[in-house]
C-alpha cells in the first residue's frame, strides 16, 4: 500500500515537472512532436531508473560506509553523465533516427534537474532498494506523461487561430502553467 | 584523501565502461564504406563528402549506385561488398 501510494505520489500529486518544476528545458525544448516527447521521456526514463539504482548501490555501500556523503552531488552527476553517454552510444548505434531527432537534448539530459533531483531525493529521503526503483519509475513515467500530453496541446495549437504575439513559446508557457495548476488539484485527492 | 580516492576510483571505472561499450558498438561498416568509396569529396552524390555517402549507405544500401566517380574494378569491389551484406 505504501509502496502504490509513493507510485501514485512521484507520478502524479508531486509530479517532477509540474510541481517541483524540475527538467524544464526538455520540457519545453523536445516537446514540439508528440513522437520526440515521446522518445525523450523515454531515454530519460532509462536514464533515471538507471541511475538511481545505480547510485542507490554507491550511496549505501560507498559514500555512507566510509562517511564521505558529502560527495554525494558530484559523485551523482558523475553517474548520470556516465550513463547518458551509454544510452546515447547505444541510441546512435540502434535508433540513429532518435538520435537524429533529439540532437542536443540527449547529451543536455546530463544537465536535466530531473535526473539528478530525483536521484538526490531518493537518497535524501533515505528509500530502500524497492521504494527507489518505485519512485524513480514513478517520477520519471510522470515526466512522460507530462511531457507527452504537453506535445500533443503544442501539435494542436499550432493549427489553432492565436493571436500572432503568443505564437510559438509564449502560448507554450501559458499552456504549462494551466497543466500546473490543474496537476496543483491532484493534492487533494 | 578517501574522497578524492572514490570519486577519482569511479571516474575511472565509468570511462572504462564508456571507452569499451564504444569501441566495441563502433560502426565498422561504415569505415569499410569509406574505404571502398574514391575518396575524392566531390559531391556528386548530394551527400557533400565521402564520409556523409558512407553513412547514407549504411541506412540505404544501394545508395551506391549515386556515386559518380565510382567507376571500373573499384565498383565491383563495392558491389562484392554490398552483396556480402545481404
Amino acid at each position: 500500500m505504501n509502496l502504490i501510494s509513493l507510485f501514485i505520489v512521484s507520478l502524479l500529486t508531486e509530479n517532477i515537472v509540474l510541481t517541483k518544476f524540475l527538467g524544464m528545458c526538455p520540457f519545453f525544448g523536445t516537446s514540439k512532436a508528440e513522437k520526440n516527447a515521446l522518445s525523450m521521456g523515454l531515454s530519460v526514463m532509462i536514464v533515471v531508473v538507471l541511475s538511481s539504482l545505480i547510485t542507490f548501490f554507491i550511496n549505501k555501500y560507498i559514500l555512507i560506509p566510509t562517511d564521505t556523503v558529502y560527495l554525494r552531488t558530484i559523485i551523482f552527476i558523475l553517474v548520470i553523465a556516465a550513463i547518458v553517454q551509454i544510452v546515447e552510444i547505444i541510441l546512435k548505434k540502434y535508433y540513429s533516427i532518435i538520435y537524429k531527432n533529439l540532437g542536443l537534448y540527449l547529451p543536455l539530459i546530463t544537465t536535466n534537474c530531473a535526473v539528478l533531483g530525483t536521484v538526490l531525493l531518493a537518497s535524501n529521503n533515505n528509500y530502500n532498494l524497492i521504494e527507489t526503483l518505485v519512485f524513480s519509475i514513478g517520477s520519471s513515467l510522470g515526466f512522460t506523461l507530462v511531457i507527452y500530453i504537453f506535445s500533443s496541446i503544442r501539435e494542436r495549437l499550432e493549427h489553432c487561430n492565436i493571436p500572432k504575439n503568443f505564437k510559438g513559446y509564449p502560448i507554450a508557457l501559458i499552456t504549462a502553467s494551466i497543466m500546473a495548476l490543474v496537476f496543483a488539484r491532484f493534492v487533494g485527492v | 584523501m578517501i574522497g578524492i580516492l572514490i570519486v577519482t576510483l569511479l571516474a575511472f571505472f565509468l570511462s572504462l565502461i564508456i571507452v569499451i561499450l564504444d569501441s566495441k558498438l563502433q560502426n565498422k561498416r561504415e569505415g569499410k564504406i569509406l574505404e571502398l568509396l574514391p575518396g575524392y569529396n566531390c559531391g556528386a552524390c548530394g551527400f557533400g563528402s565521402c564520409s556523409g555517402m558512407a553513412k547514407k549507405i549504411c541506412e540505404d544500401i544501394n545508395a551506391y549506385k549515386k556515386c559518380k566517380p565510382l567507376k571500373g574494378e573499384n565498383l565491383e569491389k563495392m558491389q562484392a561488398y554490398i552483396n556480402s551484406l545481404k
